[in-house]
């Protein structure tokens, strides 16, 4: 098999977004693992925390779909009423086909229809098309996936998705995130205002538009202490253009390490099965730090344990064996994407 | 887009007391799979149960067997295993662990953790190559047999004939480093069965006492029937394994295995039971031909 050949069978057709960017600054092998070669816990379901944040995202999708005209400017009268209650609707249909793939972990049972019942009630109630940025705005487009390129000595196609692109009344753009969190606390903010995924957002929207965005924000819902609280964080006021092109050059570097990855896993097996192409990147990232580094000290970061680190705690020689048993390995064949 | 899924092999323990037929369902997987590899413990105690298999066999038992059938490559590295028949026995044991006696060797459970660690690097350079492994089962005969091992080699290193208090002078080393060497001893196994070698093990069992502690409130601790370890790891072992049977013997003298028995013991299962594969009692035919069809 050829080197073009294996990139193309071993890469993912959304191989770079800003998520994946972020996580692999953390642990790259990490990464990896999960975005490269998906690899996935055995019986385990879908993660209740993304399956949550998911529901919450489409959530309010629909209700900003619901509470404008077809312009994007909000709807008077009882419009934020009338979308409550299509938000509701769309929770009791969807929540059961959602529910069904996930795995309750016994910290995170609190995360229940009622919960996110409740937590709609309080966004359609109090959250604004433009948050607390001054003026009046109006929808553009909600979650809304997009592809761009970055240009470069090898163009990179990078994936992403804005939750809330918005306009005010003078034609200024302005982008939202909607994330939920457990609790809005100072250390999760912090860590918002820094984020490589935002800087990556509003690089490629001003690349996209042609125009700058001047107004970025995290809408943060908590979800655990204080459920529905809604805060807006600003992400612009210390953003210039080179703190954030830093972000783009991270998104690039990681890509070069991927390809450097799949480059090894080529050298490693260069013949034409591709489950055995697979398996030596499976083998390169499990067990060569100097191509695929790992971070202990992400392994519990979000309070919350990395699946993958009954691998890094045992013996290198025993991890690809290990994975290969306990671990959902779907060889994926990109070829024809 | 095509997928495919690399499947490895399925792993179960059989738990019962000695006779109760837990060395039958092995060898009757050996038989079905035409392949395998044992390893035995402590010494012969099991070799009894294979003895069908002895011609088709090669055996690791004496330091004559290992310089047979391990060699290294010419700096003396790299030890590999070459054998080529369809079934490989190796057997351990501590024949110099006496401590009545002041006679303290005990590597019975190193020479198992080395022999394993031969079966990963054979079976993972041929899944490197994308051959199915050498071996079709991988047999742990018993798995509590290997734990004793386990424990006279902590008892050597502490110099101690029996175990610790657990809070006492040693206890902590004694039962961090018990539960240390098992768990390598698990973790190649898990290794070897991700290369789609079934891993079946055994353990002798032992009734654990309900802990005083829970007496009185609104929770009522039982004792329990448990794989005979010590410490902590004994609470680990049915983790390791996706099935978790107990064996037995009926008025019949037919052999069954039992899923989920009564309460005193647990058993359990991450596959798909077939519908109807068990009966009334909850019982199945403890033979792998028809277990390994009822798991999905």
């Amino acid at each position: 098999m050829s080197y073009e050949l294996a990139v193309k069978f071993l890469r993912p057709p959304a191989g770079i977004t800003p998520t994946r960017v972020e996580l692999a600054a953390r642990c790259y092998r990490r990464h990896c693992l999960s975005d490269l070669v998906h690899l996935k816990p055995l019986g385990d379901g879908k993660d209740p925390n993304l399956a949550f944040g998911d529901m919450a995202h489409q959530s309010t999708a629909v209700f900003w779909r619901e509470c404008t005209d077809a312009e994007g400017w909000e709807l008077g009268g009882s419009g934020r009423a009338m979308a409550y209650g299509k938000v509701m609707q769309f929770i009791g249909d969807t929540w059961p086909k959602v529910w069904e793939d996930v795995v309750a972990k016994t910290n995170q049972e609190y995360m229940t229809i009622e919960l996110l019942g409740m937590l709609m009630e309080e966004y359609t109630k109090n959250a604004r098309v433009g948050g607390d940025f001054p003026g009046h705005w109006r929808i553009v487009e909600t979650e809304q996936r997009r592809k761009a390129e970055l240009a470069g000595l090898i163009p990179l196609q990078v994936f992403y998705q804005i939750d809330r692109l918005i306009q005010n009344e003078e034609g200024d753009y302005g982008i939202f995130d909607t994330k939920t969190a457990s609790s809005l606390s100072p250390m999760w903010r912090r860590t918002q205002e820094q984020s490589i995924q935002q800087r990556i957002y509003k690089a490629l929207e001003e690349q996209r538009l042609g125009k700058e965005i001047r107004y970025s924000a995290i809408e943060g819902v908590a979800k655990k202490q204080a459920a529905g609280m809604i805060e807006y964080v600003w992400l612009n006021m210390n953003w210039d253009k080179d703190f954030v092109n830093e972000a783009l050059l991270q998104a690039k570097s990681q890509a070069s390490k991927d390809d450097r990855l799949l480059l090894q896993a080529h050298m490693d097996y260069s013949g034409d099965d591709p489950r055995l192409l697979w398996m030596a990147a499976l083998n390169r990232i499990l067990t060569d730090p100097t191509t695929v580094e790992f971070n202990t000290q992400d392994c519990q970061s979000f309070f919350k344990g990395c699946e993958y680190e009954s691998l890094c705690f045992s013996n290198p020689s025993e991890r690809e064996g290990i994975a290969l048993g306990d671990f959902q390995l779907l060889v994926k064949d990109y070829r024809n994407v | 887009m095509s997928s495919e899924r690399i499947q490895p092999g399925k792993s179960a323990i059989a738990l019962g007391p000695s006779g109760s037929g837990k060395s039958h369902l092995i060898a009757s997987a050996l038989e079905m799979e035409g392949s395998g590899v044992l390893c035995l413990a402590q010494g012969n105690d099991e070799l009894e149960s294979y003895r069908r298999f002895y011609k088709d066999a090669d055996f690791l038992i004496t330091s004559e067997d290992a310089a047979r059938l391990v060699k290294v490559d010419e700096k003396g590295k790299n030890p590999r295993l070459v054998s080529e028949k369809p079934f490989l026995i190796a057997t351990f044991d501590d024949p110099d662990f006496f401590p009545s006696l002041d006679l303290w060797k005990a590597t019975g459970l190193t020479s198992a953790l080395s022999f394993l660690r031969l079966i990963v690097a054979a079976t993972k350079e041929r899944a490197a190559q994308g051959l199915a492994p050498q071996w079709n089962v991988l047999g742990l005969d018993t798995f509590s047999g290997i734990g004793d091992l386990a424990n006279n080699s902590m008892c050597s290193e502490l110099k101690v004939s029996v175990p610790p208090k657990a809070r006492g002078d040693g206890g902590a080393q004694y039962y961090i480093g018990y539960k240390n060497k098992l768990n390598e001893v698990a973790r190649a196994c898990r290794a070897i069965r991700g290369y789609g070698t079934h891993w079946l093990a055994s353990s002798h069992v032992q009734l654990k006492e309900a802990p005083e502690t829970f007496s009185g409130q609104d929770v009522v601790a039982k004792e329990q029937q448990m794989a005979m370890f010590t410490g902590a790891f004994r609470e680990m072992v049915p983790g390791f394994f996706d099935l978790v049977l107990y064996t037995g013997i009926d008025s019949q003298g037919k052999h069954y295995a039992q899923y989920q028995p009564d309460k005193f013991r647990s058993s359990k299962s991450r596959y798909k039971m077939e519908e109807n594969a068990l009966d009334a009692k909850g019982r199945i035919e403890n033979d792998w031909p028809t277990i390994n069809k009822a798991i999905k």
